[in-house]
């Protein structure tokens, strides 16, 4: 038994080597990927004093609205820290959570579906594959699809980047170009769709929330009031604005969106901002899915966004220099 | 839990040392029980329930049976376990194909009959356990094997972690004595439990998973698809569920090695096969014996006459289609190996070799022309046979052989061919690779024994598997193809 064991662990020490050799090979930040630009999100959150406008939420946040135009307006440094719905409202909140500083104020932005209180692990696991470090924003939800059960999809994709990287020539050559990380502005805002055509199909409106189910769920609720509540207790404000949308859309999924829009007006220190209508669009304001605005759509959003948000009464802090 | 998950990664490790930290033979059952039931219970606690069920149904009839003298009553509680176990199956994985049939049978004839449907999850291996437990009261009415006493045997015999899911389909006279006393550690066994886990992830990993992409995206447009990628999709998907199952029987067999339980051999080479009969003989061997001992030889066998045999073939065969699954391409399928083996027992005589050839099989001779002609020919018909296992339908599988019939003689089939190879260059770079080390350790258990290799050697050999595995197998991790059967 002991020779068989030290063999096991005189191999495991080996890949072990190996692993590390990968591992310290590896730069995450030379990742073009859309999802990549996490890390710079992180880093902006992190070394950004307060007052600030954290804005989080699904892609619809960094593909429409300009950060720029809003931190000159309301007077905060703006984080843009929206990435992709499928990370799930769980995963958004606690990435900013531990940032948070008293006087800050958090701008959520979630799409429709993401009141199912579900995530995509896919997702997921690609944002720890650029961001390892990510990994401690994982809630005890996530632990069994993302690592437990696909631990080794996030292992091997970990070890292909790495692989890639001592490639000298093809490099972290991204095909989704038009989203690629060095797409993002300073603020975190996704600017490389300006000015490009339209990719949006012409085909009917797909449903906004998959049928057969109640919108929104209690644990979507139940998450952000007790988020909305922390955060009062530490003086930060934290308000919600709907996602932007074509009408034709919102009125296939009335009755969900009502309900949606209902539920959040009833969830104490979470400020609404706006209704679904009041974020509805023409559809040649959109780029490419019903979520992600162009150019023209992010600063009509804008300045709704902005107009909101100045009428906000700024509430005095509680507990200045605390940290929730 | 999937062996390719991390749980499975932390999980095994744990019981190993919990296993081994007390080396009675009640701990180490004790530990296999619990440690079964959590492994079978990740999926969802809930299928436990039926597991237990089964094994108690199976265990107490089975001490029953033991006991009884009358025929009349020990054909009783054979019917008893015959109907608890296929009922339990029948009720899981049947009771929406049969309703559904009945109702299209009954359409057909212009007679509207409503059914009703229940939205049936399937347990998990369900196939699998419940026939190893009905191996087991069936060899006792026939007086082979006798009733185990002990639960705590009984429970780890059926619910042994590494064989429950997806098999090899265990027999009681194999496996209980077992468990019936203490294991102790064997550092060889260990050792090459470890190579056959390493050379099962590679295959299921690195080769059925990478072409299970190409698989999946062609089959999932058959209709649309030309006769290249069909043909190509085909062949690619023989490798897959080859790679897939024996992939998922090594590692079982390479873990259990590691308790010191010694599960039999579910594949041989299938694919160096020379004909039909010896493909049976090398693939999935646990289900064939099982069809073999339970249907084919109670129904008579081949000591019938022509005509009989050929009806206790048909017979054994179509209900190993309905094993697999419950759709009446299953059924077709093991209905074209039916008539196939039949085809060929006509053109071969009586018996035709069915065994594997010890000569070429040790490595000691090199297949002539004729036997690699026949290797050829065996490995075309199954896997045009595979069509019908893998299409979504028999309407589906139809319109494949049609295409690719269809297209076969066309120069844009061949165009497409080369066209198509050239794209997956990599994926047939390691199929190449793989076919070729299977042929050079055909001799073996394991093809990963080099035992005349360096250790320098062997290791770097491993560390090269292990890396493939986690660097370009995990592109994509999908269930293994049998759990759903």
């Amino acid at each position: 038994m002991k020779s068989f064991l030290l063999k096991i662990a005189v191999f495991s020490l080996l890949q072990g080597l190996v692993a590390a050799g990968l591992l310290w090979s590896y730069d995450p930040s030379k990742e073009t990927n859309f999802l990549a630009a996490t890390s710079a999100k992180h880093w902006r959150l992190a070394h950004k004093a307060p007052p600030r406008l954290i804005i989080t939420g699904g892609s619809n946040v960094p593909f429409g609205l300009q950060s720029d135009l809003i931190e000159k307006a309301v007077g905060r440094t703006v984080v843009n820290m929206g990435l992709a719905a499928g990370l799930g409202l769980d995963f958004m909140l606690a990435e900013i959570q531990p940032s948070l500083r008293s006087g800050d104020m958090v701008l959520i932005s979630l799409e429709y579906d993401q009141f199912s209180g579900g995530y995509d692990p896919d997702v997921i696991q690609q944002v720890l594959v650029f961001r390892p470090s990510n990994v401690r924003f994982l809630r005890a939800k996530h632990l069994r699809k993302v690592i437990l059960d696909r631990g080794l999809i996030l292992a091997g994709a970990m070890v292909r980047r790495a692989v890639i990287s001592f490639n000298p020539f093809g490099a972290f050559q991204d095909r989704d170009r038009p989203t690629a990380a060095h797409g993002y502005n300073t603020w975190g805002d996704l600017r490389a769709h300006y000015g490009k055509p339209p990719m949006l199909s012409a085909e009917a409106p797909d449903r906004l929330v998959p049928p057969g189910r109640e919108w929104p769920s209690p644990s979507a609720i139940k998450t952000l009031t007790r988020f909305a509540s922390h955060c009062h207790d530490y003086g930060v404000q934290v308000a919600f604005s709907f996602p932007p949308q074509q009408l034709a859309r919102l009125n296939n999924d009335r009755r969900a969106v009502d309900q949606i829009a209902s539920a959040l007006q009833s969830i104490p220190h979470l400020i609404v901002l706006d209704s679904p209508d009041e974020q509805s669009y023409l559809a040649e304001l959109f780029y490419d899915t019903g979520y992600h605005l162009n150019e023209q759509g992010a600063a009509l959003r804008t300045r709704r966004l902005i107009e909101d948000l100045v009428r906000t009464p700024k509430v005095p802090s509680e507990n200045d220099g605390g940290n929730p | 839990m999937s062996f390719n998950s991390v749980i499975f990664i932390i999980f095994l490790p744990v019981v190993f040392a919990l296993y081994y930290v007390h080396g009675g033979r009640r701990w180490q059952n004790i530990v296999l029980v619990i440690a079964s039931y959590i492994f079978y219970g990740w999926w969802d606690y809930r299928f436990c329930a039926l597991l237990l069920a089964s094994s108690l149904l199976d265990y107490t009839i089975g001490r029953c049976l033991g006991g009884a003298g009358s025929v009349g009553r020990r054909r009783f509680l054979l019917g008893l376990s015959l109907a608890g176990n296929l009922g339990v199956l029948g009720f899981f994985k049947y009771y929406g194909f049969f309703a559904d049939s009945v109702a299209i049978g009954f359409s057909a004839l212009g007679w509207e009959v409503s059914t009703t449907t229940l939205n049936i999850v399937l347990p998990v291996g369900i196939s699998f356990y419940t026939f190893q437990t009905l191996s087991y009261t069936i060899d006792i009415y026939r007086g082979e094997l006798e009733a185990r006493q002990d639960l705590l045997d009984y429970l780890t015999f059926v619910a042994f972690f590494p064989q429950l899911v997806a098999g090899p389909i265990e027999r009681a006279k194999h496996l209980l004595p077992q468990f019936a006393q203490s294991r102790r550690f064997s550092h060889a066994d260990a050792v090459d439990g470890c190579r056959l886990m390493l050379w099962g992830f590679a295959k299921k990993m690195v080769l059925a998973d990478n072409l299970g992409r190409l698989v999946d995206e062609v089959f999932a447009h058959a209709t649309a698809a030309s006769g290249a990628e069909l043909v190509v999709a085909t062949v690619c998907f023989g490798f897959q569920i080859y790679g897939d199952f024996s992939g998922y029987s090594d590692i079982a067999t390479g873990t259990a090695r590691l308790f010191g339980v010694q599960l039999q051999r579910n594949f041989n080479f299938p694919y160096f096969s020379r004909n039909l009969t010896e493909f049976w003989r090398r693939w999935h061997i646990s289900l064939s014996t099982w069809f073999r001992d339970y249907v084919y030889r109670p129904l008579g066998g081949s000591r019938c006459d022509a005509v009989i045999t050929a009806r206790n073939i048909m017979i054994t065969f179509l209900l190993s289609g309905l094993w697999h699954g419950a759709a009446w391409h299953f059924v077709a399928w093991g209905g074209a190996h039916g008539c196939c083996l039949l085809l060929s027992r006509w053109f071969a005589g009586r018996n035709p070799a069915s065994n594997p050839d010890p000569r070429l099989s040790s490595g000691r001779q090199e297949p002539t022309m004729r036997t690699l002609a026949s290797m050829a020919l065996t490995f075309l018909v199954v896997s045009l046979a595979w069509v019908l296992f893998r299409a979504g339908s028999l309407d589906e599988a139809l319109g494949i052989y049609f295409t690719m019939t269809r297209d076969i003689g066309r120069w844009d089939f061949y165009r497409d061919l080369v066209v198509l190879l050239s794209h997956n260059a990599e994926l047939l770079t390691v199929l190449v690779a793989f076919v070729g080390i299977e042929w050079h350790g055909r001799s073996q258990l394991n093809p990963l024994r080099f035992d005349r290799w360096p250790r320098l050697a062997r290791w770097a050999a491993y560390t090269v598997g292990f890396w493939m595995i986690l660097g370009w197998g995990t592109q994509r991790t999908a269930d293994f193809i049998y759990f759903q059967f």
